[in-house]
């Protein structure tokens, strides 16, 4: 049987690359840590032994210890490799390693490792020199056909999702275990890449076509007749299968007809630029609603002789395996019915027996019955795992609600190489600011008295909104004093008797704006000077608002320490505790943004404010120990603000890091943001941002 | 000072019966909500009929139908009534409610959320046992009309927390939930109202289905049977499929970039 990997292999990279580089996937996650800087080098040294660098490789170091440990280890294997072919080449290649793979995705990555190998093994070393050289240059030149699982995952899974209303996990499988794509019904595995067509679109377009192919295996049951499956493998051998496959496929194929005529429309475009001529819609005659059972009818009717003729690219593994595979997952689910059985609940063991499997049964525990040894030892086995998951899942509850106190929280975070959120991920933590008194006078400075009325009279208009506007052509009162004006009036002028109301202006501006504030260790010295005085400048102007305000500061090390420091809550009122609050910040640790903005964002949204700002003022992108760095980072505080968003709140970040273009705009979007170069002015700024927010 | 309570209520009056296709037993309640006096308020999404409910029955009872789209500008003047200055004198012009009191029509207070508090207050008196409005400026208390109705609405799909009913309004009223109808009973009004092909119509809905999964996923709220008959015309004038919507779901119901690119998977999908 013609597999579908024969259809990818056309034109894609050999798939042992792609095994191999399975691994960039988890390009600086943060789910493990990598090898510091001293560890590298030592290895690095011993690797390039033999070689004598002009200047110091501190510098590649540092970068590369930014990769996961999975990555370095990939790098430590590929510059050994390269280093037994030419030491020179091993070096310049470490240089320009980490920046390459900053421009690249993981298989043009692959490729361009392997290019240079080959150039440098034909002894093509002009080639080679060029390759690492102008690695930029390489991933503009390579086949940009190849469609990734990675790049389409998250769209494909959102599109499935919206169809099926149930959570299905889209994952790669590894071709050199899987052939063709498959589903266990709870999740649907695709390969890791397409390029059977020599353009993007019709790659991407073949993706979409299986993943809606392995939905309509779960939809249309296939796995409902195992038992006449195996029967049918028992006797005529992989041959059943093969045809059984085929015959799926075209039933399917009917399935999509019906209720996704878009996609059936793909699959005959498909079909017409693979010249698949002889396909049999015959067979099923455009009845869509058919059962398994049809296609093993249809085998036994015409026997298992007649070879099926077509070959589609987007053919799923209909194998016992696989298939067998969804049985077990269902048994896990319907777990209580067997629950019941064990319990020897007669009337469920007879409900059970019964040949129409019920589609609900309710389970009644029976806490004092035992588990009786059971003749099949894999329904043991699962029962066995339920109740260990169950026992520990019971002692992870209990051991959180004692940990939790008030003022710890959990957050999720988002793992951008798993492409999905992980549960409880983060222990944020609100810890009150030790009060310094001594530090109070820094705030009585007389220069901060220029930054003062600079933002008073920036925020002026605002605070001195008028409550009752007189003279108006509507309102809800009439204004008696204009009636008078105009009636005594010697000389009568129209407009007069035209503006008789009083309006009432009642403050409509409902807003709260949350204040986040990073302090992490960058932030030590005269930033932090900085960004107290605006802090304390900021609270005093915003106190002689109405405004609903709030100012919090975050920082911490690690996940499990995630630490946010109130200094104003919204239900306070500016007071010296505040200005004492502000006095004691002190620049900490890292910066793990995204825990915050949940932590933030959940507090923000617990006010009746119409207007909801959340104002995040940094000196720098994510960072954080154990990975929550680069990628990784910006992709879950991007996550972060993505959530506050959906919860009508708008994000918007004041920074002075002077390579935020690189990522702030992807971040948060082009209009949510506002880099300052001189910090100095950061007072004035944010008063004026306010203002443009709020007005 | 002269009281201007004379309108004429046979402009409010719906003549044509407007299409409705019940979809559950909402008429049967509000018919005895009416002959029971009791006010009610329509729950549900934005698009999904509440609004033509109140047609059909103001049709069906053959009443005139006042109704408020209410704002956050609404003030208790604008629904009560106001002085207004006539010549020399002032004259005092009903709002909508107080008309709707004096004539017996029912009052259909659309999106009361909007409203601000302080003004959703002046119906309270009017939502139980007692049926009256305070006219505070007139000094009277004005008693309702037999005839009267009260009807509310509103979003509950709105995740603001200012855009909530308080629950000494909320518990004057008897509900009805009006979500999305069955996937055939919203193809049959899509035809009916655009008179697109069933088959189409079906289509329609299915990917109507899809975005209102994805709620909370990237979409406040999905694509409303509203929608779904503005892009079933487009498609009746001879737009194709996938144009019509693209621009009567996908660009109506969000402006983020990444969640339209995922509502024209959806729309090929279907089409």
């Amino acid at each position: 049987m013609r597999f579908i990997s024969d259809w990818f292999k056309k034109k894609s990279v050999p798939t042992h690359k792609i095994t191999s580089f399975a691994l960039l996937e988890s390009k600086q996650t943060g789910s493990c840590g990598g090898m510091s800087t001293t560890e590298l080098k030592i290895r690095i040294e011993l690797i390039l032994s033999g070689l004598k660098p002009k200047d110091s490789i501190m510098g590649s170091v540092t970068q590369l210890a930014r990769l996961s440990h999975l990555l370095q280890s990939q790098f430590l294997a590929q510059l050994t490799e390269m280093s037994e072919i030419s030491m020179t080449h091993a070096y310049s290649m470490m240089l320009v390693y980490e920046p390459a793979l900053n421009v690249m995705n993981a298989e043009q990555h692959e490729q361009w490792i392997e290019q240079i190998i080959q150039a440098v093994r034909s002894n093509k070393i002009i080639e080679a020199n060029n390759l690492i050289e102008n690695y930029s240059d390489f991933s503009s030149q390579i086949n940009k056909s190849i469609v990734l699982f990675t790049n389409v995952s998250d769209i494909l899974e959102k599109l499935i999702f919206s169809v099926a209303q149930q959570k299905l996990t889209l994952t790669s499988f590894n071709p050199a275990i899987e052939s063709q794509p498959y589903t266990n019904g709870q999740s649907i595995f695709l390969p890791e890449s397409i390029s059977l067509f020599d353009n993007y679109q019709d790659n991407y377009l073949l993706y979409k076509i299986i993943s809606f192919h392995l939905l309509g295996q779960i939809e249309c049951q296939t796995n409902s007749a195992l038992k006449e499956i195996e029967e049918g493998v028992s006797v005529y051998g992989d041959e059943f299968i093969d045809l059984f496959s085929t015959l799926e496929t075209l039933r399917i194929n009917e399935y999509l007809k019906d209720e996704f005529p878009g996609i059936w429309k793909k699959i005959l475009t498909i079909h017409q630029k693979l010249n698949i001529d002889d396909y049999p819609d015959h067979i099923f005659n455009g009845n869509s609603e058919t059962t398994v059972f049809d296609s093993l009818a249809w085998l036994k009717q015409n026997g298992v002789k007649e070879k099926l003729f077509v070959q589609l690219p987007y053919q799923s593994n209909f194998s016992i395996e696989k298939l067998s595979y969804v049985t077990v997952e269902e048994n896990v689910r319907r777990q209580p019915v067997q629950m019941n059985i064990y319990n020897h609940n007669k009337e469920i063991t007879e409900e059970v027996n019964n040949s129409q499997t019920p589609e609900r049964i309710y389970f009644k525990h029976n806490s004092n019955s035992d588990i009786p040894i059971s003749s099949n030892q894999s329904q043991n086995d699962v029962w066995q795992n339920l109740t260990e998951n169950m026992k520990h899942h019971q002692e992870e509850q209990v051991k959180l609600k004692n940990e939790l106190k008030q003022t710890v929280y959990l957050y999720p975070e988002w793992d951008t190489s798993l492409n999905q959120y992980r549960a409880d991920w983060c222990r944020v933590e609100e810890i009150p600011i030790e009060q310094n008194v001594n530090n109070l006078q820094a705030h009585d400075d007389p220069e901060l008295k220029f930054f003062e009325s600079r933002m008073k009279r920036s925020l002026d208009l605002i605070i001195n909104d008028q409550k009752l506007i007189r003279y108006q052509s509507d309102g809800d009162e009439i204004d008696i004093d204009a009636w008078v004006s105009a009636k005594s009036n010697k000389v009568i002028h129209a407009d007069d008797f035209q503006n008789l109301y009083i309006k009432n202006n009642k403050n409509n501006r409902s807003i709260a704006i949350m204040f986040a504030v990073d302090i992490s260790g960058s932030t030590a010295g005269w930033k932090n000077k900085i960004i107290k005085q605006s802090t304390w400048l900021l609270s005093r102007t915003l106190a002689k608002l109405n405004d609903q305000h709030a100012i919090y500061a975050f920082s911490g090390s690690g996940r499990e320490h995630c630490h946010i420091y109130p200094i104003k809550k919204f239900d306070e009122n500016y007071n010296d505790h505040i200005k004492q609050r502000i006095s004691s910040l002190e620049a900490q640790q890292y910066t793990r943004m995204g825990a915050a903005i949940r932590h933030l964002t959940k507090i923000l949204r617990q006010t009746d404010a119409k207007t909801k700002i959340l104002f995040v003022l940094t000196d720098g992108k994510p960072d954080d120990i154990d990975s929550y760095r680069g990628h990784y980072g910006i992709e879950d505080t991007r996550h972060a603000f993505n959530e506050a968003k959906a919860q009508h709140i708008n994000p918007f970040v004041l920074t002075f890091d002077q390579e935020a273009m690189e990522y702030l705009p992807h971040m948060l979007g082009k209009k949510h943001f506002r880099l300052i170069s001189n910090i100095a002015m950061l007072p004035i700024q944010i008063s004026t941002i306010y203002k443009q927010l709020t007005t | 000072m002269n009281t201007d309570t004379i309108i004429n209520t046979s402009e409010y009056i719906i003549h044509e019966k407007p299409y409705y296709l019940p979809t559950a037993n909402e008429v049967e309640i509000f018919n005895t909500a009416l002959a029971e006096n009791i006010p009610v308020l329509l729950k549900g999404p934005t698009g999904c009929g509440k609004t033509r409910f109140m047609e059909y029955m103001s049709w069906y009872h053959k009443r005139p139908l006042i109704t408020v789209s209410c704002h956050d500008d609404l003030t208790t003047s604008d629904l009560v009534g106001r002085y207004l200055i006539k010549n020399d004198s002032t004259v005092w012009l009903d709002g909508p409610l107080t008309t709707a009191v004096r004539n017996g029509c029912i009052c259909y207070l659309d999106e009361i959320v909007e409203a601000r508090k302080d003004t959703t207050v002046v119906i309270h008196p009017l939502c139980d046992y007692r049926r009256v409005l305070p006219l505070e400026k007139l000094g009277q208390i004005l008693k309702a009309s037999p005839e009267f109705c009260l009807t509310i609405s509103y979003n509950p799909g709105y995740q603001s927390a200012v855009k909530d009913l308080k629950p000494s309004t909320r518990q004057r009223f008897i509900a009805i939930d009006f979500s999305y109808p069955a996937e055939e009973i919203e193809a049959k009004i899509v035809h009916e109202e655009s008179g697109l092909s069933i088959q189409q119509c079906t289509h329609l809905v299915k990917l109507a289905n899809m975005t209102r999964n994805l709620v909370g996923n990237g979409l406040e709220e999905g694509a409303s049977t509203r929608l779904l008959v503005h892009t079933a015309k487009l498609i009746n004038n001879g737009f194709k499929p996938d144009i019509a919507c693209k621009c009567a779901i996908a660009d109506a119901i969000t402006d983020d970039e990444d969640t339209k690119t995922l509502l024209h998977e959806m729309i090929d999908t279907i089409f």
